[in-house]
């Protein structure tokens, strides 16, 4: 990392003045990538880091109509199926795994393929007798694996969206929230692009050509009171059992982190490449009748990208409408509820067919956004592993078999490209998780849990 | 055995609740919080179990900040924080009576002295930089605000010397834990000292304390917040019905029906005289225009509701006959019986219901209009197939005798040109229509009980364990023998062991 070290002489007085204030705290810098890094290919940073490899999740309940939605031909030679057809323009960055089976049981509808396509493990019923049922995820979903990894040395170690608000928030959290640190541990999605916007772009944020900011002496001040809770933390930590010390050993790795961003210098105002501060997104209105989707979607998208481009983080999971979820698809003339729709609906269901189509047009939009931002050689997507995927293969039938999976991106060329359509035999959905951790440069050599656990990833897909 | 101790966030109503009661009522809250999370039926329940996300931790320190600063901006509420006049731009020894005075009402026990040097320290640190005695002191009354002694309840007990498996809450936590309860918020004044001076651990003076508490009307806000959980309210802002199949339906529709509940459980609760099990055959009710509209009653005057009393020959009584249980128990087109049966079996008598196995056709036979058939015929495919009928049967025929109220809720005694049949049986007592089935079910043996369970898991942030069963059960027949009043119930709950003790942390 030594090239993101780079700085100007003038920084020097405003870095001890900052460290006198701190004490003598050791200060990182975290600076946007400059166009001057890049080398003359385009494919690393001067001085020879990789451009980085981004990893992302787009999920959507309820499944698909499976007869139109797997691609008729296989390989590279595979078109769009009726379901696939608005990613037509982006075929070449996606291929389709089809066939695959989750093993990790159907103990539950819904709740056991979330579980399994986003963290290849079991699900955690909590049917305490006669109480309402909740359930949870066992494992980290897949994000948070690979956050662990690419994610820690970026402002933010992942960014969580959500699009539809329509979703189950009573049966525990694995209907509620995608992305999972462990059981009853989750990262809530933010489904305002004006909050997500603040977070990333407001303050502490340092705009490429900007005048470098004053420096805010409160900030070792807020450090000071961080150091304080966590002695808090620490002393409570002796009084209680193994299952809270997990609770209190995440708060503590939390204050950490914004402890981290806080004596984390603001850098200079780069020449700019990609990166610029973006237009603040207006505020998205919707009616009990109308949710704002496509607005919502098209301003999440570009957030993401630009996030990406200026190193903000490396990872992101969007919640793009809930397993059992509630989303009503009024663009396309639907009148019900999704779930709803998809066990009442009669015949061979066009409309749910429908609200994949539409889904998937929406897809459409998070990979064009990824794909008009220029990087190095290429562009964003070029440098991403995403997963897009649902919690059942059928609504209808709560079936878990020929799961529906997408992977878009070229993860710096770990993934293949032109994409491909894979059909599998009833193989195990674990293995496309481990291909994508792998692709982002993960050294695993297995991955999953109990039924979910793979000792070889899908090769078909990559490189 | 009791359950285990656990460490219990504040929920987002107890926070708002308590940085209110700390700091001044004219706050601006935050409202950039993680939100709560609802297992095993309750929010309190939620916070027992789940853990501050990263993102979260992040908000919590945004909010303490933005709630320090207003406090110590605004005159009123700084005067009622700092009892010292600062003698210069740093002084330690006001700054350390505010983080004594403030950490034990924040923290809900007094500090230990590590604890106080710790934050007397933050406010000279802060105060020495920006030469400012007040805005050095709000980076302690921040790191107050973002501490885990505040954030979480520590309900940890200590063990009881006569049985050591026994942790006993000592006066604070007792406390806190009434206090959260009852109101919803963080004890006052009064409680801490009852606290202190250790007369919560009597029976006498904890029940006096318990009594003050149920007796003021911030009581009835806490159980507000427990009934609109319970019976899932909040659900209504989101109410999606179909226009064209429930012209009555509008954008205010789901807030009207939430109102009525709330307002005729409200009013029952608290009416000392009044047998709670009479939520199911009560027929005073609260209605606006647009809810007297929906039931076909003379709409009152104005724009509010109004206490009403729906007609003695009706169908349309209770719990059961209100929009709010009704349209939200069903599908945005048509009613769904198997929801509604559902609601009653786990909600109202706290039975499992087992959930459907995967790899069923769960389609049912579209009704085609006038030649069409009635839900009832529609439903006998759920009976039909034995893959379904074994968790159907526990459901539907509670559902189907309510089928005289549509998915929106309003009235009906036809359906594709049938006669509505709504008989049925519940658990072995037949019913000849809706108010009989309300009937049936007040006097079902687990409907108290079922109460009483709720209640507990609200108030304790845990599911009864096979330990605590005999309490339940306990509380249960003290409170039939002494004719089902809510407020018995409540106080008869603190007074149990389960209130006062807790297990060793796991």
């Amino acid at each position: 990392m030594t090239n993101r070290r780079v700085m100007k002489p003038t920084m020097l007085s405003r870095r001890h003045l900052l460290r006198g204030v701190m004490g003598g705290t050791v200060i990182a810098i975290g600076l946007p990538p400059l166009e001057a890094m890049f080398n003359s290919h385009g494919t690393a940073y001067a001085g020879g880091a990789q451009i980085p490899k981004r990893l992302g999740i787009f999920f959507w309940g309820n499944g698909v109509k499976v007869d139109r939605w797997v691609p008729a031909a296989t390989g590279a030679a595979w078109t769009p199926s009726p379901a696939l057809e608005p990613l037509a323009t982006l075929k070449d960055y996606v291929s389709v795994v089809s066939g695959m089976n989750i093993k990790t049981g159907n103990e539950r509808g819904h709740h056991a393929g979330c579980v399994g396509i986003l963290s290849g493990a079991p699900m955690v019923s909590q049917p305490p007798g006669n109480a309402g049922y909740a359930s949870t995820f066992s494992k980290p979903t897949i994000d948070q694996v690979a956050a662990a990894a690419i994610g820690t040395g970026t402002r933010f170690r992942s960014l969580e969206v959500g699009v539809s608000r329509r979703v189950v928030t009573g049966e525990g959290t694995t209907l509620r929230y995608l992305s999972h640190n462990g059981p009853d541990n989750f990262n809530a999605p933010e489904y305002d692009p004006v909050k997500v916007f603040d977070r990333l772009f407001g303050t502490g944020f340092v705009p490429p050509t900007s005048t470098p900011p004053p420096v805010d002496p409160t900030l070792a001040l807020r450090k000071s009171v961080l150091d304080a809770v966590s002695a808090d933390v620490a002393d409570l930590k002796n009084r209680i059992g193994a299952t809270d010390r997990t609770r209190l050993d995440q708060h503590l790795t939390s204050i950490r982190s914004i402890e981290n961003r806080l004596t984390t210098m603001p850098p200079p105002p780069p020449t700019a490449g990609s990166c610029k501060l973006p237009t603040k997104p207006g505020a998205i209105t919707d009616t009990s009748s109308k949710e704002a989707i496509e607005e919502r979607m098209k301003a999440m998208s570009d957030l993401i990208a630009m996030a990406f481009a200026c190193d903000q983080t490396r990872v992101f999971s969007m919640m793009f409408s809930g397993s059992v979820g509630s989303t009503v698809f009024w663009q396309v003339n639907v009148t019900s509820g999704h779930h709803d729709l998809t066990h009442n609906e009669a015949g061979n269901q066009p409309q749910v067919h429908e609200t994949t189509v539409f889904t998937m047009k929406q897809f459409a939009t998070l990979l064009a956004a990824l794909k008009a931002i220029p990087e190095g050689a290429g562009n964003l997507l070029d440098n991403c592993a995403i997963l897009a995927s649902s919690d059942v293969s059928d609504g209808l039938a709560h079936s878990i078999n020929n799961y529906p999976i997408l992977i878009a991106g070229k993860a710096g060329g770990a993934l293949k490209y032109p994409g491909v359509h894979y059909k599998s035999s009833g193989e195990n959905t674990s293995m496309v998780l481990f291909s994508l951790l792998k692709a982002v440069g993960l050294p695993l050599t297995e991955f999953g849990t109990a039924g979910g656990r793979v000792t070889t990833s899908c090769t078909a897909i990559e490189v | 055995m009791p359950a285990p101790a656990t460490l219990r966030r504040l929920t987002l109503d107890q926070y708002a609740n308590t940085v209110r009661d700390l700091l001044g009522a004219n706050l601006t809250l935050p409202t950039d919080l993680e939100p709560d999370t609802s297992l095993n039926g309750f929010a309190s329940i939620g916070a027992a179990r789940t853990a501050f996300s990263p993102r979260a931790i992040e908000q919590l320190e945004t909010a303490a900040l933005s709630l320090s600063q207003q406090a110590l901006a605004d005159p009123t509420m700084r005067a009622a924080l700092v009892s010292c006049m600062p003698s210069a731009a740093v002084d330690d020894a006001c700054a350390r009576r505010v983080v004594t005075s403030f950490g034990r009402r924040a923290w809900r026990r007094p500090l230990t002295t590590d604890e106080v040097n710790r934050y007397t320290a933050v406010a000279t640190q802060a105060s020495t930089t920006l030469m400012d005695f007040w805005n050095g002191l709000r980076f302690a009354v921040a790191g107050i605000l973002q501490s885990p002694h505040f954030l979480y309840r520590e309900e940890l007990g200590t063990p009881d010397p006569a049985a050591p498996m026994r942790r006993v809450f000592n006066g604070f936590e007792t406390a806190t834990r009434l206090s959260y309860f009852a109101w919803g918020t963080t004890p006052d004044d009064q409680l801490l000292t009852a606290a202190e001076a250790g007369t919560l651990a009597s029976d006498a003076g904890l029940r006096e304390q318990a009594e003050r508490l149920l007796a003021s009307p911030r009581a009835r806000a806490a159980t507000e917040i427990f009934f609109n959980e319970l019976l899932h309210l909040a659900d209504l802002d989101d109410l999606a019905k179909l226009a064209s199949v429930y012209p009555q339906a509008s954008t205010t529709l789901g807030a009207s029906m939430r109102g009525e509940t709330l307002r005729m459980l409200d009013d029952l609760a608290w009416n000392a005289a009044a047998d709670f099990r009479d939520v199911l055959e009560t027929r005073t009710t609260f209605l606006n225009a647009e809810l007297a509209k929906l039931y076909g009653v003379p709409a009152p005057a104005g724009t509010g509701f109004v206490k009403a009393t729906l007609p003695s020959d009706g169908m349309r009584l209770g719990l059961l006959g209100q929009g709010s249980f009704l349209a939200l128990n069903a599908h945005a087109d048509s009613t769904s019986p198997t929801r509604r049966g559902k609601f009653i079996r786990e909600v109202l008598l706290c039975h499992a219901v087992p959930p459907p196995p995967p790899d069923v056709d769960t389609t049912l036979p579209p009704n085609t209009g006038g030649t069409g058939l009635t839900m009832r015929q529609r439903l006998e495919k759920h009976r039909a197939l034995p893959a379904c009928a074994a968790c159907h049967q526990i459901m539907d025929p509670i559902g189907l005798g309510l089928e005289n109220f549509d998915g929106v809720g309003a009235f009906r005694t036809s359906e594709v040109g049938q006669t509505i049949d709504v008989s049925g049986i519940l658990d072995g007592v037949a019913f000849r229509d809706p108010r009989e089935l309300a009937a049936a079910l007040k006097n079902h043996a687990d409907f108290t009980s079922c109460f009483t369970r709720s209640v507990f898991r609200f108030a304790t942030g845990h599911v009864e364990t096979t330990g605590e069963e005999p309490t339940v059960l306990a509380i249960s027949k003290n409170v039939a023998a002494d004719g089902y009043r809510f407020r018995s119930l409540l106080l008869a709950l603190v007074m149990s062991p389960s209130f006062r003790v807790t297990g060793a942390p796991e």
